[in-house]
């Protein structure tokens, strides 16, 4: 790792780092890779691991692939069990096997199954340099369209998600095909009172609407108190948007604002009935 | 650089650049063109091996990640003069048209039936579904990998 962070800092925008390398390859074929002099492959870094610690939060290492994270056992049955979810859900087996987490999450790309989990579950970034370690939450770690708050010099080494009692999470897509990026995909966060009756935190992260994932806050505030049921999810994911999807290739703005209150209220009934059945932490 | 990758229980050492993909040393270095290269941006999957038993796809895969790694092709599945098993299936069900994917299909399928004695077809699906057939022979190839299952654990019985 020290080796990585060396190069990184003397090459900096001219060094691009590998994790799985899958969307590196697309971006080489179209031009992306102009300027760069030094590739540096993270394989052999150690950041390749899924460990939970005492307090029951999960230590992801950022070169975990899809297919590890997808047959790990450690993640059943707990608030961040969306991460597993969408590992599962990532297609085709080819993609699961070579891609990692964290490269996912590096490429800034807002369609991507990754990103909006990570958002949702307000993961914890944290990104190392020569000199320097730092933290970052999901949400302010996608900063745009190809952009995410890594610095040149920087490599996110770890993603870690807190254990939560009474919580579930989910991931849903909507994609043309099984094998397609998302045309809107979106993933949940719900956290229950004591006695399991009462929302008492929602998050809602869409993707494939904006150029990061970002919150539907207005379904979000309308759960937060509201009693944990279909009828209370269903109400929510009806609510108006507060944001206008962008249209993309397979799917118009008309087509999303339609096809979103359905995903969200699947992703949100998944979330509710995992929190139900949530173990303590 | 030079590397070594050990092909079909095979050593070779090869020269290459850190552009080069495991699919341009399978094909132009070693002469393996059962891989196929096809839409070269991991989207058809006729390049696929298997990279340690996992399926991979070879266009997208830098030559020096396959370093002291093991790759199967198609070639490697036959021993001597016997078809394998699953070769053996997709004969019997008449499964390949053209043929152009049935190398990738092959490999996919050793991979879902070395991980799992009985699997579903959703499994199977799920296993498929990262290489094209244009010939949309997807139906046999799907009952061959269930015959070829079931005539396994029936002889492990």
């Amino acid at each position: 790792m020290d080796e990585v962070l060396a190069v990184l800092d003397k090459w900096g925008e001219e060094a691009r780092i590998v994790a799985g390398n899958t969307t590196l390859y697309e971006l080489a074929n179209q031009g992306g890779l102009a300027g760069t002099r030094r590739l540096v492959d993270l394989e052999g870094a150690g950041l390749n691991y899924i460990r939970v610690d005492e307090q029951g939060t999960l230590h992801l290492g950022a070169c975990t692939t899809f297919s590890e994270i997808a047959s790990s056992e450690l993640l059943d049955g707990k608030s961040y069990f969306g991460i597993k979810e969408v590992s599962v859900k990532t297609t085709p087996p080819q993609i699961r096997n070579m891609g990692t987490i964290g490269g996912s999450a590096c490429s800034g790309i807002p369609f991507y199954d990754i990103p909006v989990v990570l958002h949702a579950l307000r993961a914890r970034m944290e990104i190392l340099s020569l000199n320097s370690q730092r933290i970052i939450e999901g949400p302010d770690f996608f900063v745009d369209y190809f952009v995410t708050a890594l610095q040149p010099n920087e490599v996110l080494a770890e993603i870690q998600v807190d254990s939560r009692p009474l919580a579930g999470s989910s991931f849903v897509k909507l994609g043309r095909s099984s094998v397609d990026f998302a045309v809107v995909n979106c993933s949940t966060f719900v956290s229950l009172d004591g006695n399991g009756r009462r929302v008492l935190e929602a998050r809602i992260s869409l993707g494939g609407v904006s150029n990061t994932p970002i919150s539907y806050a207005a379904a979000e505030e309308y759960l937060v108190g509201k009693e944990a049921s279909e009828a209370s999810v269903v109400a929510a994911a009806t609510k108006p948007l507060d944001f206008e999807p962008m249209p993309s290739v397979h799917a118009s703005t008309a087509y999303k604002k339609r096809v979103i209150p359905v995903v969200v209220r699947d992703a949100l009934l998944l979330a509710l009935e995992r929190a139900r059945q949530a173990r303590p932490r | 650089m030079r590397i070594v990758v050990n092909v079909n229980e095979e050593d070779y050492e090869v020269d290459v650049q850190p552009s080069t993909s495991l699919n341009e040393v399978l094909r132009e270095q070693i002469g393996i063109t059962s891989v196929k290269k096809g839409c070269d941006s991991g989207g058809c999957g006729v390049c696929t091996v298997l990279l340690d038993n996992k399926q991979i796809y070879s266009c997208m895969t830098p030559s020096w990640r396959a370093s002291n790694k093991k790759v199967l092709t198609v070639d490697g599945l036959s021993k001597a003069n016997e078809l394998h098993p699953l070769q053996q299936g997709f004969v019997k069900r008449s499964a390949s048209q053209c043929g152009f994917c049935v190398p990738a299909m092959l490999l996919v399928a050793k991979e879902i039936l070395d991980e799992s004695l009985d699997p579903t077809e959703h499994q199977i699906r799920d296993a498929l579904c990262g290489v094209l057939c244009r010939c949309t022979s997807y139906a046999s190839y799907i009952r061959a990998i269930m015959d070829v299952a079931a005539d396994r654990r029936e002889s492990e019985g």
